[in-house]
């Protein structure tokens, strides 16, 4: 039994909110918000929005903000682009052409170890009103 | 039983009307004429078409399973989607059909004439294929896991993007064949002739190689781990940016490789200057298929180890030079010539540094810089799945081409020209 999947075929253009269960596979146009476990966007497809997926597999057009866990891009990725996700790849490239070509875009993908940890939250309830709460507290205690 | 007789079937094609979706199950059709005829969705499990002439038909996803299709005539026929499951198909004719997508699990077609057929995505596990004819045929996602190919002429075949694993392709010609990340893990290849052949990114990992011909075959950034590659011939053959070692070379017939980045020839290293070259690397021997590439040049090269730290201080290095950082840079100003190549070790780190210039910059240890940018005018940015670089990226006219491995961290901010 084969993979269920929905498809936007080339000469397909939807515009709006795409959800789904299944895998979407897009060689046609998406325009909007796009939410699905799996995208692979065609070398003839383009999805400009945002898309929140866990893997994503792009040769065609991306713009917007893209949140995937993995990320194969070829293709390309077009100005004003924010793309984060835990892990990309991008395989080189043979000839003359980039295997991805970036407009203006932010990347931020991975955990760096030498980052330091986002200071916790202040928590409230355990300090006295107006006072940080000891958790956050700095400097020695006497 | 079947809804036609052998009579009916005959009458009806040649009256050039439809038997789409007809159950025509066990039914002998031997020696039959249904060119042209409209087969579309019918059933033919376990027909028997033997020599039947089917040309230009359309059997567009028609169940063919255990059919018996020996020395049948399928030319240019339409069977896309069609599953032809444990079906017969030896010595048949098959030049310029259409087979994308169908299911061949297990069918037998050896001898068969495949010459410039499409197979793209097709379902080949176990087929056989055995001095079969599949010139020019497109076989690009296609399975062929355990496939049998022995003696098969698939001279300029595409295998793109196959699955070929533990495929057996003994003494089969495969010159100027497009196997760019093909997978090929565990496939047996003793013999075979791989002259001009496209392997970029194959995995080869653990294949029988012995006595392949490589001339002229470009391996760039193929794997090679743990394939045997006794009396394999690599002449002329192309492999930056694979993990070809020493090692993998013992027993192999070496004449002169090339490790150009284009795989133009422009770095051909001989035999006798291939372990000196490849015993460069900086990491005892495990540096990324990247690092091994451009592994030491004779000239030109530069390295700094780990404990060198260069503060404030203003580089530049000429063009097509080499430069290994293991150590530190800091707030440093470098500029790369042209094809000048930038390679931060997984020691490595360059820290509030600015690099410019249109040379390559490879990263297995971390580069960050809040210049803005960090880096302009780079060619190439690879970065290893040990690398780490937050920056940002002024790119040349044209666009830099990126690299990224899994794992490596970006903190990354591209701009165009």
């Amino acid at each position: 039994m084969a993979e269920k999947l929905t498809t936007v075929e080339e000469g397909s253009e939807v515009t709006g909110t795409l959800k789904s269960t299944c895998g979407v596979t897009v060689s046609g146009k998406v325009s909007g918000e796009l939410h699905a476990p799996t995208l692979m966007i065609a070398a003839t497809g383009a999805v400009h929005g945002t898309v929140k997926v866990e893997k994503l597999h792009s040769q065609g057009e991306i713009s917007g903000r893209i949140d995937a866990d993995t990320i194969e891009l070829s293709g390309r990725i077009s100005d004003q682009t924010t793309i984060t996700g835990r892990s990309i790849e991008v395989k080189g490239s043979n000839g003359d052409q980039p295997t991805a070509i970036f407009g203006n875009c932010v990347i931020e993908v991975g955990v760096d170890p030498n980052e330091p940890p986002a200071p916790a939250p202040v928590k409230e309830g355990k300090g006295k009103k107006g006072q940080p709460a000891p958790e956050a507290a700095t400097g020695a205690t006497t | 039983m079947p809804e036609f007789t052998f009579e009916e079937v005959i009458e009806r094609v040649a009256r050039g009307e439809s038997l789409e979706r007809a159950d025509l199950r066990e039914l002998d059709l031997a020696k039959a004429n249904l060119d042209n005829a409209n087969l579309r969705r019918a059933d033919l499990e376990g027909a028997n078409l033997e020599e039947a002439s089917l040309r230009r038909a359309n059997l567009a996803s028609v169940s063919l399973r255990d059919a018996f299709l020996v020395r049948a005539n399928l030319e240019g026929a339409n069977l896309r989607g069609a599953d032809l499951e444990s079906a017969n198909l030896e010595g048949a004719n098959l030049r310029g059909a259409d087979l994308s997508r169908a299911n061949l699990e297990g069918a037998n077609l050896e001898g068969a004439d495949l010459t410039g057929a499409r197979l793209p995505s097709a379902q080949l596990v176990d087929a056989k294929l055995g001095v079969a004819t599949l010139e020019n045929a497109n076989f690009a996602n296609a399975d062929l896991r355990n496939a049998y190919l022995g003696g098969a002429n698939l001279t300029a075949v595409d295998f793109q993007n196959a699955i070929l694993e533990s495929a057996n392709f003994e003494e089969a010609l495969l010159t100027g064949a497009n196997l760019r990340d093909a997978v090929l893990r565990r496939a047996a290849l003793p013999g075979a002739d791989l002259s001009g052949a496209k392997l970029e990114r194959a995995v080869l990992e653990g294949a029988d190689l012995s006595q392949v011909s490589l001339q002229d075959a470009d391996c760039r950034h193929a794997t090679f781990q743990g394939a045997r590659l006794k009396g394999a011939k690599f002449s002329r053959t192309h492999l930056y940016g694979s993990d070809f070692s020493i090692e993998a070379a013992d027993g192999a017939e070496v004449d002169e490789v090339d490790f150009s980045v284009a795989g133009d020839g422009s770095q051909l290293i001989p035999a006798a200057g291939l372990a000196a070259f490849l015993n460069g690397k900086t990491d005892g021997g495990t540096a990324s298929p990247q690092a091994v590439a451009v592994a030491p040049a004779p000239t030109n090269r530069r390295y700094f180890g780990h404990g060198d730290v260069l503060r404030d201080a203003s580089l530049e290095f000429d063009a097509d030079s080499i430069v290994e950082v293991d150590g530190r840079f800091l707030k440093c100003n470098i500029t790369l010539g042209q094809g000048a190549q930038l390679i931060i070790g997984r020691e490595g780190l360059l820290d509030g540094c600015q690099v410019h210039g249109s040379g390559i910059l490879v990263v297995h240890g971390r580069f960050a810089s809040d210049a803005s940018p960090g880096i302009s005018g780079a060619r190439r940015i690879i970065v290893g799945s040990t690398g780490s670089v937050r920056a940002t990226v002024k790119q040349p006219a044209g666009h830099t081409h990126f690299a990224f491995e899994p794992g490596c961290v970006l903190r990354l901010k591209t701009e165009t020209a």
